[in-house]
């Protein structure tokens, strides 16, 4: 598949991306890593609660032992907090500062993906098993399957 | 009653297949006796038990495997949550396979990495490596590897 094709088929997941002029596919597939490792600047380890998934392989041990283990925002804010990063207003750039979105679905109430601001503005997503992309900002990839960003977070760098 | 030959009824068996919605249940190849067919002769019957237990079995557990994992695949393919890619009906339907999806995953796994080692871990009911440092490509060579050993696939 070319790269294209596979933006092509991006877009069908996440249609706010057509607009998004800066979109583009960063990396290749990788099943390493998952977004929010990749928020949190890893791309070795594939991170998530353990609640009852802890006998799948891959999936990292790497979970704080006394953060909680269910798949609620929360959990995931409580997450970056251990990587110092704090909750704030809006994605805005801020000098200085690295940014996080966290995105939920409102029906389930559960955490469905993280994003991360650039140095130079732009955000950065990796997609579950398959591509990393940049993308302007977190807004265009609310969508069915990530649902809505539910909180935004910083720190210094 | 009617009298048909092996010929006829294979078509019809494997595009009836296609018809079965996911998760799809027991395929029953009884079918020729339960609808009071009368093949043409007794050799065709044991050709056709025989086939049944081989050749078609085969073909029948190839056919639900990628019809579950096709849909799968289209459904988990930007998702992060573990517990979402496993919930997937079409993940279940792979896993009630059972030892039968074994050598596609394996074929799937030799393409390139996959989830499907979640799978392996459901069927066998143990993880290839305790190591918490193992990714999840690491996890299908060793899954690859290990199956190979026991003359699986």
């Amino acid at each position: 598949m070319t790269k294209d094709e596979i933006k092509e088929q991006i877009i069908k997941i996440f249609p706010k991306l057509n607009s998004d002029s800066k979109f583009k596919i960063t990396s290749r597939r990788d099943l390493k890593y998952n977004c929010i490792a990749w928020a949190a600047i890893f791309d070795d380890k594939f991170m998530w609660p353990p609640g009852g998934i802890m006998n799948l392989d891959g999936v990292t041990s790497f979970w704080p032992e006394d953060l909680p283990t269910d798949e609620s925002v929360e959990t995931f804010v409580k997450l970056y907090e251990k990587f110092n990063y704090e909750e704030c207003e809006n994605p805005d750039f801020e000098e200085g500062y690295r940014k996080i979105a966290i995105y939920w679905d409102p029906e389930k109430k559960t955490c469905t993906h993280a994003s991360r601001q650039r140095s130079n503005g732009d955000w950065t997503s990796k997609l579950g098993p398959a591509q990393d992309i940049a993308h302007a900002d977190p807004f265009t990839l609310e969508s069915a399957v990530y649902g809505v960003v539910a909180k935004f977070m910083k720190k210094k760098y | 009653m009617n009298s048909v030959s092996i010929k006829d009824l294979v078509p019809l068996a494997i595009s009836g297949l296609g018809a079965m919605a996911v998760p799809m249940q027991t395929f029953n190849y009884n079918d020729v006796e339960q609808n009071n067919i009368q093949l043409a002769d007794n050799n065709a019957l044991s050709h056709l038990k025989l086939a049944q237990d081989t050749y078609y079995g085969d073909h029948i557990h190839r056919f639900r495997f990628y019809q579950a994992y096709t849909l799968w695949t289209d459904h988990i393919n930007y998702l992060s949550s573990p517990i979402q890619v496993i919930a997937d009906p079409n993940f279940k339907a792979i896993v009630d396979l059972g030892y039968d999806a074994i050598p596609f995953i394996v074929q799937e796994l030799e393409k390139e990495p996959s989830y499907l080692v979640w799978a392996l871990n459901q069927i066998f009911g143990f993880k290839i490596s305790d190591n918490p440092d193992t990714t999840i490509p690491e996890a299908g060579r060793l899954w690859v590897k290990y199956i190979k050993s026991l003359k699986f696939a």
